[in-house]
């Protein structure tokens, strides 16, 4: 099983990575004559509401995105981490500071600072600038929730009988912390992040209505999905599913390459 | 002496919690006055207005450009009971806060509900069920049911809710019910493989008292701290949920209130979501610490 | 016309909006007996023909965009409230929809005088408001002293203030009013379409109306139920119309979700349908043209955050007729819209029957004299990169507003389109108060992608937008002085015809404004979009117009099976 989930993932990285080489139309060429079209020889996965080839949007797309959302991902969850063993370990009012400021970060309308943060590039900014501003302060404010949960993971841990025997021996805090206690909160981490990547994508997709998406023409997995909202076309054009099961496809692999005898002890 | 303490536990958690709200207050009409496009009326494009009234449009706006003064104002009114006045609308925040809040209230605390109540009974499903057979394909199917969930955007979902006739409570119950069942199942997993519920199993306990006793009691501040944050989340959905299910609620006001920078809408809805985002947390805190 | 907001797809959202429509007609005085006989002659016929045929009773279901922001008729201001003030409020005259001519409504005559200074009024004697109040000239002397009340800032009344010094009335009689305007006002009686009137005694205005409906429920964004105004003046086959005991009003932000609900047969009509949703939605018409149109134009404000040497070639008209000549206008009626707009042509559509310029034609697609331009204007193609004479590329950004996909779509499309000649475009989709604080106060953009919507059919409602003084001259507003001469050959022959009354002169005058924007381009007309309409087919006696409330304009005779 963990196999083929890994050969699976593999095989879409690659594919993602070789696009230049694999897609078979530039993302942006519009085929005006045809546009919404289905599947054909030319189009293996038909065209979108401008003509542009569905299959190297897709390609291309998935590679911006996927570099982006797992970066930002893997970023919120290290900041989620950090803050939750300080807050864990670090006394009872950096344990207070650190619920306060994740209070905070989960209440706050931060959608404005992130229409501050784009008014701030210039307009003709590189596309990749907008991306990397986007995911970026999505990656910063991402932590707040599951820091929570992992603090109160780090309590728990802190009172188990290999922390306290670890403590007897004279360990120090921060050994205790990082090779103690991090080891056992490696399947909450990798189900936060597994929830968070695509949120994350989904975030880029709302964004999108805002302009604080990746731009046009740019293709992104988000901006694709975006597509859906309109489920009756989504009816008639089944193909608009396509990012949504590449997405699908990949967040289950990752799951399975994980979890996949966890409760077979 | 013991009452004593608690009091004042009691009493200091009330001051931070104060304080919090306070300051997300403050925090939120900061962010909007420094987003671009504060104070701009759509009005403004409207051809047909005089330089005068054009003026009056942009005095209006005017009147909030200083953030510090506006926020002292705001909470001198909010002694009084008095909310403002909201800039798109030209309503009483009061009132449109009295008109949706019971609305967004319902269908949240039904999302919240029925989603809690799911991912427990497959959570406790999938452990008592764990030798038998079928279980690999179950849990694959669980697995798997929640990742497409997780993969479709929080539009589609509730798009697909108002295209079923269904009411918003059920597109917060599919937002949220993949993350729940994520985490939980994350947190169950560490107590199921530990070694005291292989000693109670080999001893022969029936399995609800091994699921109660051995494997949710030393998950429990991790589902209470779930808990917590679930409230915001659900706050969180509300909001895209509302907007494009067309349910008046305070989702689909303060989407509304962001688009046209309504800064006295969204200072209070701010309040709220913090108070009660910052409430539940501290109910979660408050009920461990008290287990424990 | 109004710059449409256009959140939604359709395009335009509440701001913008010029004063309602108005018929070319603004010089008819007094309707002459005869017509009015035949007039009669014609709806006693019909009503003959049609005898038996309607039914009474029943509750028409359509959606509104947004909540109404204001219910007084007399600070209306977006769309929503817009609709409802029509479908509740009485007016001293209608402009038909269907013909653009202006009607008797309340008034059954009126009278220009002093120059055009006056506009006197005679009104239909023995009506009554909803709440039983009886119609007199003081209440039409009350709703515009109200109106005009400077600390009101209504956009209505703005329409109406033609010089310095205040709008005054003398009631002459129990039916009888004149409205005296400091300066005479070309085409006055159309202003009075938008004007609802109040009742000056009765305790519970605005609630008090003249119009077919009035409010009976309001529940704040959910819904607006109107029940029929047991007073409405108006008959047929001796019954007091509308035939619809109640309209209900439900707020439904979404276009799919509004198709969604007339397939389920949950509403009966959509009177402005997005063309993505025309296929699926039963019983759509493309009614043709609308007043609405899509338009790009370059920032030429002096001390706009624009490098000089871009700002040089905006300021070439060489340069936008080279832009214009290079999109291809077809592509965008066919791929955006499915083929429901037309290429554009200028500042009037040609759905506005009188005031358009019938001489002009769209800028076709021509590349080749596109490179000419550019050619001639010292650009030159190095590579594949167009060049200016100093050796910059050509690039710039183009603005819009995000969430409208029509307009992202358009902007994706023209810059393959530029690309072609070597111009790279940045396309930046911005929310809408961004977009906003953008052209009108920070001007920090270099071109800029969006909808109009002539609301008014008056070239005196597009004052604000041709005046180089003023706010909403878009590409350089409020100019201290014309920039340029043919920026201040429109100033005058605007003024001009401001002040005219004969309306074939006025007609002329204006021409000639819309041949000099041609010429110049300062807008590049790119599409009008087509009003498209849908109706269940248990609503009758629909004729979609497409001027507003276009499916609701006739609602006193809509009837439901």
């Amino acid at each position: 099983m963990r196999r083929t989930a890994g050969s699976v993932l593999l095989a879409i990285t690659a594919l993602l990575f070789l696009s230049d080489c694999v897609a078979p139309h530039p993302y942006s060429e519009q085929f005006r004559e045809t546009p919404r079209a289905g599947i054909c020889r030319r189009f293996p996965l038909g065209t979108d509401d401008l003509g542009r080839d569905r299959l190297s949007r897709l390609l291309y797309g998935g590679r911006i995105s996927l570099e982006c959302a797992p970066a930002a991902a893997f970023v919120s969850s290290l900041l989620a981490l950090t803050l939750a063993l300080a807050g864990g370990y670090g006394g009872h009012w950096a344990g207070r500071l650190v619920g306060v400021a994740a209070d905070l970060c989960l209440s706050l309308p931060w959608l404005f600072a992130l229409l501050a943060a784009r008014a701030a590039l210039p307009l003709d900014a590189p596309a990749g600038a907008t991306v990397l501003v986007t995911f970026g302060l999505l990656s910063l404010l991402g932590w707040a929730g599951p820091c929570r949960m992992l603090m109160a993971a780090v309590k728990v841990r802190r009172q188990s009988e290999f922390a306290l025997a670890a403590h007897a021996a004279g360990c120090s805090g921060l050994r205790i912390a990082v090779v103690q206690i991090l080891p056992n909160l490696i399947p909450l981490l990798w189900t936060q992040f597994l929830v968070t990547m695509p949120a994350f994508l989904l975030a880029e997709a709302n964004l999108g209505l805002l302009g604080l998406g990746v731009p046009e023409p740019l293709p992104s997995i988000g901006g694709m999905l975006r597509d859906l909202a309109d489920l009756p076309n989504v009816a008639r054009h089944p193909l608009a599913l396509a990012p949504a099961a590449l997405l699908f496809v990949m967040v289950s692999c990752c799951q399975l390459l994980v979890s996949a005898d966890e409760y077979h002890v | 002496m013991q009452a004593r303490r608690i009091l004042g536990q009691a009493g200091s958690r009330f001051l931070v919690w104060m304080a919090v709200v306070a300051a997300s207050g403050l925090l939120a009409a900061a962010l909007v006055r420094m987003a671009p496009g504060f104070g701009m009326d759509e009005r403004l494009l409207d051809v047909r207005l005089s330089a005068a009234s054009r003026q009056a449009v942009a005095q209006q706006a005017a009147q909030q450009d200083n953030v510090l003064r506006y926020y002292f104002q705001y909470c001198r009114r909010l002694a009084r009971g008095d909310l403002g006045r909201s800039t798109s609308l030209g309503r009483p925040v009061r009132e449109l806060l009295a008109e949706r809040l019971p609305v967004s209230l319902r269908s949240a605390a039904a999302g919240l509900a029925l989603a809690w109540g799911l991912t427990l009974a497959a959570g406790a499903g999938l452990i008592l069920g764990r030798s038998r057979r079928g279980f690999r394909a179950a849990h694959g199917a669980a697995m798997a049911g929640s990742g497409a969930l997780l993969c479709i955007p929080a539009a589609v979902v509730a798009l697909a809710c108002a295209y079923a006739d269904g009411r918003p409570a059920l597109a917060i119950t599919a937002i949220l019910l993949p993350r729940l069942f994520r985490y939980t199942q994350s947190a169950l997993a560490a107590a199921v493989s530990a070694p005291h519920v292989l000693a109670g199993e080999a001893v022969g306990l029936p399995g609800w008292r091994i699921l109660w006793l051995y494997i949710a009691a030393p998950a429990w501040p991790e589902l209470a701290a779930l808990a917590g944050v679930s409230v915001s989340m659900a706050a969180g959905s509300t909001i895209p949920v509302e907007a494009l299910c067309d349910s008046p609620g305070i989702g689909n006001l303060v989407w509304q209130a962001a688009l046209s920078r309504d800064l006295p809408v969204l200072v209070n809805v701010t309040l709220l979501i913090t108070a009660l985002t910052t409430g539940a947390n501290l109910a979660a805190d408050a009920v461990r610490a008290a287990r424990e | 016309m109004r710059i449409a907001t256009g959140r939604s797809d359709t395009g335009n959202g509440s701001a913008n909006r010029m004063p309602g429509p108005c018929g070319p007609s603004g010089r008819r005085g007094r309707t002459g007996p005869a017509w009015r006989a035949f007039g009669v002659l014609i709806q006693v016929l019909l009503a003959v023909a049609r005898l038996g045929a309607q039914q009474w009773g029943g509750e028409l279901r359509v959606c509104l965009h947004s909540e109404p922001r204001n219910l007084d008729p007399l600070l209306v201001e977006d769309e929503p409230s817009e609709t409802v003030r029509y479908l509740t409020g009485g007016v001293l005259v209608r402009v038909n929809r269907a013909t653009q001519q202006l009607e008797p409504e309340l008034a059954i005559s009126w009278k220009i005088e002093n120059g055009g200074r006056t506009i006197a009024f005679r009104l239909r004697e023995g009506l009554r408001f909803s709440d039983g109040t009886p119609f007199t000239a003081e209440d039409v002397a009350y709703t515009v002293g109200r109106l005009m009340d400077p600390a009101l800032h209504s956009p209505t009344a703005d329409t109406f203030r033609s010089g310095s010094g205040p709008v005054r009335t003398a009631v002459r009689g129990p039916h009888e009013i004149a409205v005296i305007f400091p300066e005479p006002v070309a085409g006055a009686a159309r202003l009075f379409d938008q004007v609802a009137i109040l009742s000056h005694q009765s305790p519970q205005r605005p609630g008090a109306v003249l119009g077919p409906f009035r409010v009976v429920e309001h529940k704040p964004g959910s819904y607006l139920l109107l029940g029929r105004n047991p007073n409405y003046w108006k008959t047929a086959n001796g019954r007091r119309l509308p035939y619809l005991d109640a309209v209900r009003l439900q707020i439904v932000q979404s276009r799919e979700m509004e198709a969604l609900r007339l397939r389920q047969g949950q509403i009966q009509a959509i009177s402005t349908l997005d063309p993505d949703l025309f296929d699926e939605a039963p019983g759509a018409r493309d009614i043709g043209p609308s007043p609405a149109s899509e338009l790009l134009w370059f920032n030429l404000k002096a001390g706009g955050a624009i490098p000089a040497y871009r700002r040089t070639w905006f300021a070439s008209p060489d340069f936008r007729h080279a832009i214009s000549l290079a999109i291809r206008r077809q592509d965008l009626c066919r791929v955006v819209y499915h083929g429901h707009a037309s290429p554009g042509i200028g500042p009037v559509s040609p759905s506005n029957l009188f005031w358009f310029n019938r001489r002009l034609a769209p800028r076709g697609f021509d590349p080749v004299a596109a490179r000419r331009l550019l050619e001639s204007g010292g650009f030159r193609n190095s590579g594949g990169i167009l060049l200016d004479r100093d050796g910059h590329p050509v690039e710039f950004s183009l603005i819009t507003n995000s969430g409208n996909r029509s307009r992202e779509r358009m902007a994706a499309l023209i810059e393959q389109d530029l690309a072609a000649l070597g111009i790279r475009l940045h396309i930046v989709a911005l929310d809408f108060p961004s977009l906003i604080e953008r052209i009108s106060k920070t001007f920090q953009y270099e071109a800029c992608l969006l909808g109009t919507s002539n609301v008014d059919l008056d070239p005196n409602g597009q004052m604000n937008v041709w005046l180089s003084s003023a706010a909403n001259h878009q590409w350089n507003p409020e100019q201290p002085a014309p920039a340029t001469p043919w920026e201040a050959a429109i100033d005058h022959l605007m003024r001009q015809q401001a002040s005219n009354l004969d309306e074939h002169r006025r007609k002329a005058l204006f021409d000639q404004v819309q041949q000099i924007v041609w010429d110049q381009e300062p807008f590049l007309y790119l599409v009008n979009r087509d009003a498209l309409v849908a109706a269940s087919p248990l609503l009758h006696n629909i004729q979609p117009s497409v001027l507003e409330p276009r499916l609701l304009w006739n609602v006193e005779r809509l009837w439901l099976r």
